[in-house]
């Protein structure tokens, strides 16, 4: 390898820093492009920030009252021409606004120029594009003038046209002028242009208070609209809206959706529709792609809602607003006191059916009544129609020919603007006196002649699905608790089943005790011991001196061969001498006078009867304790 | 008196003091009735009322018990089934053995163990008056075994609803006995949970997936009211 030489390499160094230092402190300079420079609200812009040279790192989004600024790319390239290095570095905006207006963008470097940004209302022709401030023609997207739907309700707000006239939102209100209860029908429809690639975010809603919706399905009707040439997808919801508060107020709906706006590619023709780079294939290839989240809403549409006048009311007004017919009908013309039968109360009509309640029949002489139950039945999708019915068990307390009283429903009409009853018409019925079972009444008259319950009518499953009520009596178990959990049960069980236990095991045991050879003996020696007592008692009272003492020896003998386990024959004086070891005179003498008797025939004269007595009996008793 | 038919008597007389038990309890169980008391008809028919006003845990709440009186109830038991359909909420699990035993009224089963006791009684003594009857003696006593033993079962298995109580109301469960407590699941109204303890005013509860945690007291009501419980 060559030597390089200290000179050439001070050299060498030096054109590097030179070159360096050139570069490093060349101007840099910067570049804005704003694309297109007029937007529609709702729309956005891009804007390009080019900068040359050195800091172009270093660029930050401008701060522009009511303008939102969002990065969505970046790119820097170098470039070396003839030795000189120059480095370019983009950054790419997209900007939306919050309202329209003309903003001004302000200088985002040397060299730059402040841009203007025309945001014109949502649904305002927009002119065709216009150059920036660099005098480069911007490109629109496709921005069709905007249309209005063929078929905008006469009383509902114009069609809103949002996100460059690609989506609107409107509300079909068939009256402006309501009353505070009022329900009318509503059609919300929501269009987006065929081929937009948007997301419903959420359910359209009411912008104010003073009104409610009914329940907005998540499966809107769905059509095909063509509005100025263009397809619409149109997304509708067929609705109820009841006023709840008086006051002149601006309807409109909100509705969020996500839209998917494709930009432009930078640096392409604008002028020259036959460019193959003007075609949408190529655009969506090479395009940018942005989800931007908008809010729908309808131009506001005027609804005055007034109170309910407070003159003549009705005391029995439950807050109906509509037209409604009222009918009755029993569900028998004959019957016998005792029978359940049922009223019906139905209305129809249309209105606030929420607001439709009644009571039908309170309590009422001669009849037992019940809590009534109600059904709706819609006549269409919202709820707006339909008949309400109302059942309610009725029981006949007396006989003779009966007359329900008419049942009245009172509502406000909002096209009369007055109060009015419709009333149906009295129902009669022949009752004949029931066989034999009358039914426990409210009414002291007939709870005297209340003897069972009747017999409940056959449950049938009522039109909204749960099965009919039952007469049901007055009165009814002091608790729930079933009986096995109860106190007085369980202890009134247990004292029985103790009492089999304890007769069973007596007798168990007495029976064992019967059988037993060894129990037999014994017991056979104890009445023996018995009966001597006995025998020795008579003795006495006749002053019997030999038997009484023979009778206590074999007393003795018996009671202590039971004591001793042995024959009582063997039961002798020296046995009783051995066993007793001397304690026993007594006895001794008892077996010894005894024998004197049996063997020589002498009986003593007299003889302390009370004392040999004790004698014997206090010898037995302890042999009870064996 | 002969004490050898002692026996006799006493069997007679517990016999008669058996079924004197018997009809008290049958006529406290059918007859005996007080006003305003529990009846399956007035307890479905409230729970239709509050089915109808849209008060899905009062509902639950007395067709529950209008069944724990009459498990075989049809009526309540398929107006049950809607409401709790209605609300989202599934019917409770059982097997076949645990819905045929509790179909039946546990009072009806609680007299018929008691049936069960005087025959087993009767037949334990009976038999041991000889050989005659010998058989009779034994079936009654199987027969009487064989209905306590339906008794107990259908106790064990009621025994559960001692400690169930009905979500009356939309209800948060927390990890503590405080409102201030965290929230460590949602409970909704007609959900049946089983308390298990009570501290001031909130129950200790747990759920049919075994989660427990602690609510209002006055967000439950027992299916079977009255029952005491564990307080901490």
């Amino acid at each position: 390898m060559k030597n390089i030489s200290p000179h050439s390499t001070l050299r060498l160094a030096a054109l590097a820093m030179l070159f360096i230092a050139a570069t490093w402190t060349a101007r840099a300079a910067t570049t804005m492009e704003l694309d297109p420079a007029q937007i529609s609200l709702g729309d956005s812009a891009q804007l390009t920030v080019r900068t040359s040279g050195n800091g172009g790192d270093a660029v930050n989004p401008p701060h522009v009252a009511g303008l939102e600024f969002q990065a969505v790319g970046q790119s820097s390239e170098i470039q070396i021409i003839n030795g000189a290095m120059t480095s370019t570095s983009s950054v790419v905006y997209e900007v939306t606004a919050q309202a329209p207006g003309t903003y001004t963008i302000p200088a985002m470097g040397a060299g730059a120029r402040p841009l203007t940004l025309q945001v014109l209302p949502s649904g305002a022709a927009r002119s065709a594009p216009v150059a920036n401030q660099n005098g480069q023609n911007s490109w629109s997207g496709p921005s069709p003038s905007l249309p209005t739907p063929a078929t905008v309700a006469p009383s509902a707000g114009a069609t809103h046209m949002m996100a460059n006239g690609n989506a609107f939102v409107r509300m079909e209100v068939p009256k402006r002028d309501l009353y505070v209860g009022e329900t009318v029908p509503v059609d919300i429809q929501v269009g987006l242009r065929a081929g937009l690639a948007a997301t419903l975010n959420g359910l359209p809603t009411l912008n104010a208070d003073a009104f409610t919706l009914n329940k907005l399905t998540t499966k809107p009707e769905q059509t095909e609209e063509e509005i100025n040439g263009e397809p619409f997808t149109i997304l509708t919801w067929h609705s109820a809206l009841a006023a709840i508060k008086p006051g002149d107020f601006s309807l409109a709906v909100e509705t969020p959706v996500t839209v998917q706006i494709r930009t432009r590619p930078q640096g392409l023709p604008m002028d020259d529709d036959n460019s193959p780079f003007n075609s949408s294939f190529f655009q969506n290839f090479f395009g940018t792609v942005t989800k931007k989240d908008l809010t729908l809403t309808n131009d506001p549409v005027a609804v005055k809602v007034q109170a309910l006048p407070t003159a003549g009311q009705p005391v029995d007004f439950s807050g109906a607003v509509g037209k409604f017919t009222v009918t009755s009908e029993l569900s028998a013309t004959t019957a016998s006191t005792g029978d359940p039968l049922t009223l019906r109360l139905k209305i129809s009509g249309a209105g606030s059916f929420d607001r439709v309640n009644s009571s039908i029949l309170g309590n009422l002489n001669g009849w037992k009544t019940y809590h009534p139950t109600v059904k709706f039945t819609p006549a269409d999708a919202v709820g707006y129609g339909g008949e309400k019915v109302f059942e309610q068990a009725v029981i006949p307390m007396q006989s003779g020919h009966l007359t329900l009283p008419a049942l009245t429903f009172t509502y406000f009409n909002p096209d009369t603007q007055k109060y009015e009853t419709a009333t149906a018409a009295p129902t009669s019925i022949e009752v004949t006196p029931g066989s034999g079972s009358t039914v426990a009444a409210n009414s002291p008259a007939s709870a005297s002649t209340a003897t069972t319950p009747p017999v409940p009518a056959a449950p049938a499953t009522t039109a909204d699905g749960l099965r009919a009520d039952r007469v049901d009596r007055e009165t009814g178990a002091a608790t729930l608790l079933p009986l096995y959990f109860q106190p007085g049960f369980l202890l009134s069980q247990a004292l029985l089943a103790l009492g089999f236990l304890a007769s069973w095991v007596w007798w168990q045991l007495r029976e064992r005790a019967a059988n037993d050879p060894r129990l037999l003996q014994r017991r056979e020696q104890w009445q023996q011991v018995t009966a001597c007592l006995k025998q020795m008692k008579d003795a006495a009272a006749q002053r019997d001196t030999g038997t009484f003492f023979l009778a206590a020896r074999a007393a003795l003998q018996h009671g202590l061969a039971l004591r001793w386990n042995l024959d009582p024959q063997a039961v002798t004086e020296t046995e009783i001498k051995a066993r007793l070891n001397g304690s026993s005179e007594n006895l001794r003498r008892v077996f010894e006078l005894a024998d004197e008797i049996a063997y020589s025939g002498h009986q003593p004269a007299s003889a302390d009867f009370k004392a040999w007595d004790k004698t014997v009996r206090d010898a037995v008793k302890d042999l009870e304790t064996v | 008196m002969n004490t050898k038919n002692l026996p006799a008597f006493l069997t007679f007389g517990l016999m008669l003091l058996g079924l004197w038990v018997l009809a008290f309890w049958i006529y406290r169980a059918e007859f005996a009735s007080v006003p305003g008391g529990y009846s399956v008809d007035h307890l479905y028919n409230q729970g239709n009322a509050y089915a109808h006003s849209g008060k899905t845990g009062l509902a639950v709440l007395n067709y529950e018990r209008a069944l724990v009186m009459a498990p075989g109830d049809a009526d309540a038991r398929a107006n049950l089934h809607w409401v709790r359909d209605r609300a989202g909420l599934p019917d409770s699990a059982s097997n076949i053995v645990t819905r045929a035993v509790t179909s039946l009224s546990p009072n009806a089963l609680a007299l018929a163990g008691s049936v069960g006791l005087l025959l087993t009684g009767l037949g334990f003594l009976l038999a041991s008056f000889g050989p005659q009857g010998r058989w009779t003696s034994a079936s009654a006593a199987v027969v009487g075994v064989l209905l306590i033993g339906l008794t107990i079962t259908s106790a064990v298995l009621t025994a559960p609803k001692l400690s169930e109580a009905v979500v009356t109301a939309d209800a948060a469960a927390r990890i503590s006995p405080v409102t201030t407590g965290d929230v460590s699941f949602k409970l909704r109204e007609g959900e049946i949970v089983s308390v298990e303890a009570q501290y001031h005013d909130f129950a200790l509860i747990r759920t049919g997936t075994a989660q427990s945690g602690w609510i209002l007291a006055s967000e439950l009501s027992r299916v079977i009211p009255a029952q005491e419980t564990r307080t901490l």
